[in-house]
């Protein structure tokens, strides 16, 4: 595999942990434009945890996407008493004020010489541990992929369980889910902090990849991207942003004869499938249909116990 | 079991409950009625926790009501269905059962025999056992209606506020409602039916409580109720009866 391709391939990954964050919130019905706040605070304490505490890589992820979780907790209470558009532009203010945080933010650690840590609107260079570990480009890729099918699997398992359920139930009808015992707050708060938890993979994987990150990167364009990659693939399951995303960069970025058009194609694709699939390609609908399909292949007894499928 | 005394609640000014005293027994199936707008849906919503009584208490069991939110009622034991049918349209029939199963069952991760067998043999009761796999989008409004009244059971709740159970159906399929809901609701469950259909609520509440502009105008048996001055003047109007 060529490094073009590794590259587009790492970026296609690292863009899904966002994407995904994006859509455990869709679930629950909540719209969120801040999702790049929790990339961006995961990117820069995983980067703080290896380029400047010695850190090894694992740690500096595991403890990037803590933060990034504790952040969303934070945002979650005060914000979800918001509903609908507010909620959406609480979110978006959240992530604005981080992006403008880390813009003035300034904590730098002289190692062998040089000055290493986030410096404000310069941005935060040398977060080297990747390289410097002799980890490879491929191999990077395949770290990428990994955490990403563990997400996925995770997802996957919370979906046939009580909180997938859960989640689905307030995301299609708030007052209905509550008025059969389920508590509102709670659950809409969890979904945010795994939302969260989700956005900060991503974010730690970003900036070992890329040696540097700088608070313009997290801008709110990142936010309306990985909420729309959701709703381009669709939230009948949890492939659909990642359709979304493999649509945008996979399509538009790697065949490069879009690359000067590609927000207008972005926008333009956005616009037609809200008008004309609201919930996505792999919508709800196409789920079921999908599923009522593949059981009609499967042996008659199989089809019997499965016929009555439900989130078990 | 459900005790509601002197509760009122005002929008904007407007009194949509005034001193409302109501009492339930365990057991008793109670037909909710009067004109449109006279608060009979709010009483439910207030009782289910949607909106805050401004006056009165509510009790359930023993257990005040009041600050309580809509989760912590359900958790309680009082389960409702609505006016215009909510089910979760994007999930199948078995999904919708399944979702009622888990929220009212806080330990439990995923379905187990007994809960599915539960789920199976309410559908089978509500007829819908052979749209089990349908999305609820696509069921028509009759089965919507039975699967919203199913839905209430999964919980095995004390009391169910039934909101117009047969509300927009043809006499055959209210005929078909009121046997349903004869059949699942009794073993000791209380029940609280809002029904405009008068021959429906005649024929399965013992007794009827009659609400006009918010106010009690009349509670008892049925037959007296149906023929009480007061309520044939809120249905018919004054001077039409004639």
């Amino acid at each position: 595999m060529d490094d073009h391709l590794i590259q587009v391939f790492s970026n296609v990954g690292m863009i899904s942990f966002i994407a995904l964050s994006a859509y455990v919130l869709l679930l629950t019905g909540e719209i969120s434009f801040g999702q790049q706040a929790f990339f961006a605070i995961s990117a820069y304490a995983s980067g703080i945890a290896t380029a400047m505490w010695g850190w090894a890589f694992w740690p500096g992820l595991v403890w990037g996407a803590a933060v990034a979780g504790a952040a969303a907790f934070l945002l979650a209470w005060p914000t979800l008493r918001m509903r609908g558009l507010y909620f959406a532009i609480g979110t978006l203010a959240f992530a604005e004020m981080v992006r403008l945080i880390f813009e003035i933010f300034r904590y730098q650690v002289e190692i062998e010489g040089e000055l290493v840590g986030p410096d404000g609107s310069e941005g935060f260079r040398g977060i080297r541990y990747i390289f410097e570990s002799d980890i490879s480009a491929t191999q990077y890729m395949l770290i990428i992929y990994l955490l990403l099918s563990a997400v996925l699997a995770f997802l996957f398992a919370i979906e046939r369980t009580r909180l997938g359920a859960i989640f689905r139930m307030l995301g299609e009808d708030e007052l209905l889910a509550e008025m059969q015992g389920v508590n509102r707050t709670y659950y809409k708060v969890m979904a945010t902090v795994i939302a969260g938890v989700i956005a900060g993979i991503g974010g730690a994987l970003y900036a070992h990849m890329n040696t540097y990150i700088e608070p313009k990167i997290f801008n709110v364009m990142l936010g309306v991207h990985s909420l729309a990659y959701g709703l381009i693939g669709g939230l009948g399951t949890a492939f659909g942003p990642l359709i979304g995303v493999g649509l945008d960069i996979g399509l538009l970025e790697s065949t490069r004869i879009f690359t000067g058009y590609r927000m207008v194609v972005f926008g333009g694709l956005v616009a037609l499938l809200l008008i004309f699939r609201p919930r996505g390609l792999l919508d709800e609908a196409a789920v079921h249909a999908i599923k009522s399909l593949w059981r009609r292949f499967l042996p008659a007894a199989q089809t019997q116990r499965s016929n009555n499928r439900a989130p078990d | 079991m459900l005790q509601i005394d002197r509760v009122s609640r005002s929008f904007a000014g407007v009194e949509a409950l005034r001193n409302v005293t109501l009492e339930i027994a365990e057991g008793e199936v109670v037909g909710l009625i009067g004109p449109n707008g006279s608060g009979k849906t709010t009483l439910f919503n207030v009782i289910s926790g949607l909106f805050p009584a401004d006056r009165g208490v509510i009790r359930f069991r023993g257990y005040n009501l009041a600050g309580l939110r809509p989760d912590q009622i359900a958790a309680l034991g009082i389960a409702r269905t609505f006016q215009t049918p909510r089910v979760f349209h994007r999930m199948t029939v078995w999904e919708n059962l399944a979702c009622a199963v888990f929220a009212g069952a806080p330990r439990t991760s995923t379905l187990g025999v007994d809960d599915r067998r539960h789920v199976e043999a309410l559908l089978e009761k509500s007829g819908l056992d052979h749209r089990a796999g349908e999305l609820a989008e696509n069921l028509t409004l009759p089965e919507q209606r039975r699967l919203e009244l199913v839905r209430t059971l999964v919980a095995d709740p004390g009391l169910i506020l039934l909101d117009e159970p047969a509300g927009g159906m043809t006499p055959a399929e209210t005929e078909a409602m009121a046997r349903l809901i004869e059949d699942v609701v009794p073993d000791g469950r209380s029940c609280i039916v809002i029904e405009h259909k008068i021959d429906m609520i005649a024929s399965l509440c013992q007794r009827i409580c009659v609400l006009d502009f918010g106010q009690v105008i009349a509670d008892g048996n049925a037959d007296t109720v149906l023929k009480d001055e007061a309520v044939l003047e809120a249905y018919l109007g004054r001077g039409k009866r004639a």
